[in-house]
């Protein structure tokens, strides 16, 4: 029996469908009874530091068999474990409350949106060392006025994946007019490895002479293929490119080789006509033939005419 | 090659007379459509460059295909000693090569010359063989003003130079009428979609693209005859 079934009234129930609408998460299947469902489904590692990356939940509550009513005075706790169903005591457990006291009667308790910090997630399960792969288990319990009684549960998981794709190889710098194109390889990873989705490709200014030193402002591209131009550098400057990949929780691989290559100045067709002293300035012709063949395009293609 | 055996044999038997009558009851005549392709390659470097200098077409585009000239026109009748058509017709070609750097040694970076040709044709076909005689042959004549519009992509594929260039062309070619071929889906054309001829063209034509003689433009003119085949649909 779902929770949202026993709230009075219509109109808390109309709000609650609205809210679901325009919460980041409409369009989503709701959660089957008992289930709570989050966004994104998993973590990475950056988002065990992150203090920006939030977490968004929406939960649909089994009630607990006797329970017709919802005092007026319960509430609901939302709790985060790497234990199963988020136990409240024991010496084994790591159960973290991240989200106390959430008052039942209002429309962000029933389904709508909550969102708190992945990274108070990540603490509450007691993973904060984020070093491995592993599963945090997300409880929504209602309970009676003087807490002692649950009157409601829900439950889900988020993964958190830890695993980072290994080093890009293969990475080659081909010049370009004042810019770089970047292409690589995929790594060979291992059954502990990420898969690659995205990478990040940055250069740096970079002497000859002075490869692990490099100065400069550094010039970045984002890609989700394996190859990418770099515009915007300095022709004649010598860079250093290295590319990393990026699984899909964010999970960044350590730094491909470097490769180093310098921009040029390239001579496209218009550039070498010019050099060579042609006349042509480019834009319309004023010839009023052409302008009158546009005209009559545009006239000809309206007109139908049919023989006799 | 039995398809080119039954073609030849098609063509032979109405040369000689000996085609099937045609259908009395042809739906009236409106217009044409014809998707044209060919050979072409734009006379820029005739330009005047200095006696020794590499020229600019030949420098960055030498030895890469070019694309057909495509060309897809629609063009309204009169019956003039055979039918008198004046058509428009618009067209794609492109070209692309590398750059090169200061010294000319080629780079990974491409360049590329993109033109839309558009016209306005005179046309006339001598149909009177068909039409008289179920000969299935078609002679036509063709001259035309053109609008070249043209540009040209750089490194990194943006464009570097827009422009249009005029000038005019003309030509002629032989069309065989395909109805001879297979009458009954001929006539099956017309009645469901009112074609009452198909035909496959061999065109030939010459093309003068410089903005009528004027100096400080890109010579577009083919620098050669511009042959091209196409299938037309008279409906």
């Amino acid at each position: 029996m779902a929770f949202a079934l026993h709230i009075p009234g219509g109109m808390l129930r109309r709000a609650i469908f609205v809210a679901v609408l325009l919460s980041p998460m409409a369009g989503r299947a709701a959660p089957a009874a008992g289930s709570v469902i989050t966004a994104p489904t998993s973590f990475g590692s950056a988002d065990c530091t992150s203090t920006s990356a939030t977490v968004t939940f929406e939960w649909t509550l089994t009630l607990t068999s006797g329970t017709t009513v919802i005092p007026a005075d319960s509430f609901i706790q939302i709790r985060a474990s790497n234990k199963i169903d988020c136990p409240d005591t024991g010496t084994d457990t790591q159960t973290a409350l991240f989200a106390p006291n959430v008052t039942p009667g209002t429309s962000t308790t029933y389904g709508a949106t909550t969102t708190v910090l992945r990274k108070t997630l990540i603490t509450g399960a007691g993973l904060d060392a984020c070093n491995t792969n592993s599963t945090i288990y997300v409880c929504v319990k209602l309970y009676n006025s003087g807490g002692g009684t649950v009157l409601g549960s829900a439950s889900g998981t988020v993964a958190l994946t830890t695993a980072a794709p290994v080093a890009p190889i293969g990475v080659v710098a081909s010049p370009g007019e004042a810019a770089l194109n970047v292409s690589w390889s995929d790594g060979t990873g291992t059954s502990t490895s990420g898969a690659a989705t995205d990478y990040l490709v940055e250069a740096w200014p970079c002497p000859l002479g002075s490869d692990d030193t490099c100065v400069g402002s550094k010039a970045t591209g984002t890609t989700s293929s394996k190859s990418l131009r770099l515009p915007g550098l300095t022709i004649g400057t010598r860079y250093k490119v290295v590319v990393y990949a990026f699984s899909a929780e964010g999970n960044k691989s350590p730094a491909s080789a470097p490769a180093f290559e310098t921009p040029i100045d390239a001579i496209d067709f218009w550039e070498k006509y010019k050099e060579m002293k042609g006349l042509e300035e480019g834009g319309c012709a004023g010839g009023p033939a052409g302008v009158l063949s546009l005209l009559a395009v545009a006239g000809l293609v309206r007109t139908r005419r049919r023989r006799p | 090659m039995s398809h080119l055996l039954s073609l030849g044999a098609a063509v032979l038997a109405g040369v000689l007379g000996l085609g099937p009558a045609r259908a009395a009851a042809e739906s009236p005549i409106s217009g044409s459509f014809e998707f044209r392709v060919g050979t072409y390659r734009p006379d820029i470097d005739s330009s005047a460059f200095d006696a020794g200098a590499t020229l600019p077409y030949q420098a960055t585009f030498a030895g890469r295909p070019n694309s057909f000239k495509l060309h897809v026109a629609r063009a309204l009748p009169w019956r003039l000693g055979g039918t008198f058509e004046l058509g428009v017709g618009a067209g794609w070609w492109e070209t692309n090569g590398f750059a090169v750097t200061a010294a000319g040694a080629a780079t990974s970076e491409r360049t590329g010359f993109k033109i839309v040709p558009t016209q306005l044709t005179a046309t006339w076909r001598f149909d009177v063989l068909w039409e008289e005689l179920s000969i299935p042959l078609v002679p036509y004549a063709r001259a035309s003003l053109e609008r070249y519009n043209w540009w040209i992509t750089g490194p990194g594929g943006k464009t570097v130079k827009t422009g249009a260039t005029n000038g005019y062309a003309y030509g002629g070619g032989l069309a065989l009428v395909l109805n001879v071929v297979d009458p009954m889906l001929a006539r099956e054309l017309d009645s469901d979609m009112g074609v009452n001829q198909t035909m496959v063209t061999l065109d030939v034509s010459q093309s003068r693209v410089d903005d009528f003689g004027a100096k400080k433009t890109f010579d577009l003119s083919d620098s050669q005859l511009t042959v091209s085949v196409g299938l037309l649909f008279v409906f």
